[in-house]
């Protein structure tokens, strides 16, 4: 195994899905993380680790966003550039980078990002609605707005990460 | 666990049971009749039945109970058992077959009154259905009796008989129930007083125990029972004489083979004379069933001397008195949770031979100790993956320890050679959980011999040799649908019908025999027939008129035999039901490719053929030749794989815009470049000096695969692309190497076709 730090929060079995917006009074809490100058984040009930990069193999035939796949031990796991899936500047991995893994109900998958930041605790008086923008290839990959003082900072969409069968084959 | 479950552990169970039934038949067929065999036979359908009984599956329950009429005329009196009555069975055990599985996929009814009026004229059973006399009788006054409290005493002693009302007098209005436990009843923990609670809950209850069989204390044998009782339950008129009948009989379905029981409705004579359900059908049943034990101890129970078989002989090696059984396990159950601790997928399973009682009702009887069990694939496959993980991670541990220079006959180094070996006899051991014998899926095939015989007016008989072979269930389900075909082909092309068979001097009855064995490392299936063998002329003949060969083609006989495999390629003049609709050979050749196999023919005229299936052990692991191409490890699974070499200058031709080819003897091969095929590298400016691979994909395409080097060849664990991402065309699977990375196993057939397929197809008929 290699250096990983795994957030305290149990995996997989993910508590009951929240409601968009303030269905919930308790607070939740949140994974943060940096790709280039953004902020971003997911839930921390859906991630299972958090481990350093190590080179993935190739697949053949797949979009320039998926990386390739590694060995989490024993199990084949996608590894997604977060950066090019969100329509930013792909990135080139390296040691510094950060593979967050992720469960979305049946399926396990990394996002490589540049680094984690921070964990918080986030209200349901925080969370906002994705605001209606100009055409940004970002917004759609986006759930929630997370508003912290200054901090902005977008959910990622987790379950429109991996590409499904039935949208290639729509396409 | 919820009934569904229950339901389906039924099926499974019902599925070991047809395998049972099956089999027993055959021997009888075979190996002549013999009362062991019958009474197997007799048991599997008797518990088909009971179980469908409490799912209330009618369809099935019907027609296991004429089949278990007929059986058990030849029970009775082995004499009876002719041929023609044995094979109308083996159609019948088919029918029973089809009943089980549509009413599992809850498909479309089996249409199954034909053979049922077979049965019944073969066998001369005269219809007994379940008429209703009591009909007539609606004069039906509601006389209400008050609940009387159902006091047994301490749990159901039987001696408690004074507790019991009993004013319930012959001639008093409602349902008459005569019943009659027998020691078996107690013994399987069933409890009278909750039966009778029950019966309580329809209507009023007036309960009548019967201790006239009751001997001086002396006399009394303590495992036996000597009480009985006379129920009356006046419901008050809600309920009318059918299906209060049926409520009954439903209570005590669980006990129904173990007592007497007779129910009339206002039968001023008495309910122990009134007209009796068929539950007396059961009475023998649980006679023989008990009889089969072999621990029967030879001691008539007085008060059973009419009945043949001493019932005591049922007790377990635990043996509780009759006063206790009611206190044990199984006296909390009560119809409505009935086998709630029946078998699931999970739990501890009886082998068939043993485990019928317990289906046929709740009658838990365990008396040996369980020898197999039933597990949930999905519990094996996790095993296996986490196998897998162990051998990887003590090859990497391996690696990591030589690498540090730490010598063999080190503490460390001894240590290390004992975890592998250790680790070996694990991996072998969890792949034969896997391991099944093919035994199931061969005596599917002789249903399909009968059906083809009687298609085609043929005779054949089916033969086994080895069907104990075992091999991983994976490849089990893959195997039905080829050996289907394939056994469908023996007999429709390869046996002669009886006129042409005695004439050559041959018996008229053709056999087909299917064999298995293992041989190096995989299985091999036989299928041999004794028929006219592979008419070469014809084959040939078809094959130049279809374009698979070319004239000048110079063949060898065994060549020619094996043209029958090719895509399109079909001899049978008409088209049968049966078979040759042009596609049977070569859909066999790609299903066992599939599955990593190959597969061949030997014929000799006039005297049969022999096709020859071989097959890996396990669809788990694959034999794999590891390549590097374009910096990237990749596996090609050996199987497909037909040569290897390397390029010669001036091997290969560009033929009209970019297609290359290269000239393998007298065959052209496109040439694939696998790395600019998967989109690794670009397009190789020249193929001179690269290793090749020549593999084989579906309907005769061959390939050149270029790579830039060849490794090794070892067992690789197949891993699933999709169970995170999704099927990705040109790769089969992924596997992790032993330095934890992943490499791809390449699927050469996907690849094949997405190199330009029409090119393709156009050069291998050239060949």
């Amino acid at each position: 195994m290699t250096d990983e730090t795994t957030p305290e929060a149990a995996p997989a079995a993910a508590p009951t899905k929240v409601a968009p917006t303030g269905a919930v009074t308790a607070t939740e809490e949140y994974i943060t993380f940096r790709i280039r100058d953004q902020e971003f984040c997911v839930e921390i009930t859906s991630t299972r680790e958090i481990r350093g990069w190590s080179n993935a193999t190739r697949l053949p035939h797949s979009p320039d966003y998926l990386v390739g796949v590694i060995n989490l031990r024993g199990t084949i796991l996608p590894i997604i550039d977060l950066s090019a899936r969100l329509g930013l500047e792909p990135s080139e991995p390296s040691e510094r980078h950060v593979i967050i893994v992720v469960q979305v109900e049946e399926k396990i998958f990394g996002l490589l990002v540049d680094a984690v930041s921070d964990i918080l605790d986030v209200g349901p008086d925080q969370i906002r609605q994705v605001p209606e923008m100009n055409s940004s290839q970002a917004k759609e990959f986006f759930k929630r707005v997370i508003v912290i003082e200054e901090r902005i900072i977008c959910e990622v969409a987790l379950d429109l990460m991996i590409p499904t069968q039935e949208a290639q084959q729509a396409a | 666990m919820n009934l569904d479950e229950i339901k389906e552990t039924f099926f499974i169970e019902c599925a070991d049971q047809m395998v049972e039934l099956e089999t027993g038949l055959n021997t009888l067929v075979t190996d002549g009749v013999d009362i062991e065999t019958v009474n197997s036979v007799f048991r599997a359908v008797h518990s088909v039945k009971g179980g469908a009984g409490a799912f209330e599956l009618t369809n099935l329950v019907n027609f296991a109970h004429v089949f278990e009429n007929a059986l058990d005329i030849i029970r009775v009196d082995l004499g009876e058992a002719t041929d023609s009555r044995l094979n109308l069975l083996l159609r019948a055990a088919d029918v029973l077959n089809d009943i089980v599985v549509a009413t599992r996929d809850e498909g479309e009814p089996i249409e199954c009154a034909e053979i049922t009026t077979e049965l019944a004229q073969a066998f001369d059973i005269s219809e007994v259905e379940e008429d209703d006399p009591d009909d007539a009788i609606n004069n039906f006054q509601a006389v209400p009796i008050s609940i009387m409290d159902l006091d047994l005493g301490d749990g159901g002693d039987e001696d408690a008989s004074g507790d019991f009302d009993l004013g319930g007098g012959d001639g008093a209005p409602g349902f008459h129930v005569s019943f009659e436990p027998k020691p078996g009843l107690y013994l399987n923990g069933h409890d009278p007083q909750k039966l009778f609670r029950e019966l309580a809950e329809l209507g009023s209850l007036t309960a009548t125990c019967d201790v006239d069989k009751m001997p001086v204390l002396s006399a009394m044998n303590p495992d036996d029972n000597y009480l009985s009782w006379s129920l009356v339950v006046d419901t008050d008129g809600e309920l009318d004489s059918n299906t209060g009948e049926g409520k009954i009989t439903e209570i005590f379905d669980w006990v129904s083979t173990e007592c007497e029981l007779s129910i009339s409705y206002h039968a001023a004579e008495g309910g122990a004379d009134g007209p009796s359900d068929n539950f007396d059908d059961f009475i023998g049943d649980d006679l023989m069933d008990i009889g089969e034990e072999g621990e029967v101890e030879g001691e008539e129970a007085p008060a059973e001397a009419d009945l043949d078989a001493p019932l005591e002989g049922a007790a377990a090696p635990e043996e509780t008195p009759a006063e206790e059984t009611p206190e044990a396990p199984m006296a909390e159950e009560t119809p409505e949770t009935p086998i709630a601790e029946a078998p699931t997928a999970e739990v501890v399973e009886l082998k068939p031979a043993e485990a019928e009682e317990t289906k046929a009702a709740p009658k838990k009887v365990v008396k040996k100790t369980a020898q197999s069990i039933r597990v949930d694939s999905e519990r094996v496959d996790r095993l296996i993956n986490l196998m897998g993980e162990l051998v990887i991670n003590e090859a990497m541990l391996a690696e990591r320890i030589t690498n540090t220079g730490v010598a063999l006959g080190s503490e460390v180094g001894v240590a290390m050679a004992e975890l592998q070996s250790l680790t070996r006899e694990i991996q072998n051991g969890v792949m034969a959980i896997r391991a099944q014998p093919v035994k199931p899926v061969f005596m599917r095939m002789s249903r399909v011999v009968r059906e083809v015989c009687s298609a085609t007016g043929k005779k054949a008989v089916l033969e086994f040799d080895g069907e104990n072979t075992e091999v991983d269930t994976t490849v089990i389900e893959g195997l039905s649908d080829p050996l289907t075909h394939m056994i469908r082909n023996a007999v429709d092309h390869g046996i002669e019908s009886p006129e042409v068979r005695l004439a050559a001097g041959k018996p008229a009855q053709g056999v087909v025999k299917l064999v298995a064995m293992h041989a190096s490392g995989r299985i091999v299936i036989e299928i041999r027939d004794d028929g006219a063998g592979i008419n070469r002329e014809r084959v040939l003949e078809m094959a130049l008129k279809k374009g698979i060969v070319s004239p000048e083609a110079n063949l060898t006989d065994n060549e020619i035999d094996n043209l029958i495999f090719a895509a399109g390629f079909s001899t049978a003049e008409t088209i049968t039901d049966v078979s040759g609709r042009g596609v049977g050979m070569d859909v066999v050749r790609q299903s066992v490719q599939s599955l990593g196999g190959r597969v061949s023919i030997t014929s000799t005229p006039g005297h049969g053929s022999v096709f020859s299936m071989s097959l890996p052990l396990t669809l788990a692991i694959l034999d794999g030749m590891i390549v590097k191409e374009a910096d990237q490890t990749l596996v090609i699974p050996v199987s497909s794989v037909l040569e290897t070499l390397s390029l010669q200058e001036g091997d290969v031709t560009t033929l009209g815009n970019e297609d290359k080819v290269m000239q393998l003897r007298d065959k052209l091969i496109p040439i694939v470049d696998v790395g600019y095929e998967l989109g690794f590298a670009k397009k190789r400016e020249t193929f001179t000096g690269g290793t090749v691979l020549v593999v084989e994909g579906e309907k005769d395409c061959v390939g050149a695969f270029v790579v830039d080097s060849i490794m090794e060849q070892q067992q690789v664990v197949i891993k699933s692309l999709e169970s995170n991402y999704q099927r990705i065309s040109g790769i089969a699977a992924a596997t992790i190497l032993g330095n934890g990375r992943i490499a791809l196993i390449l699927d050469a057939a996907d690849i094949l076709s997405l190199h330009d397929t029409d090119a393709n197809n156009n050069l291998a008929k050239t060949g």
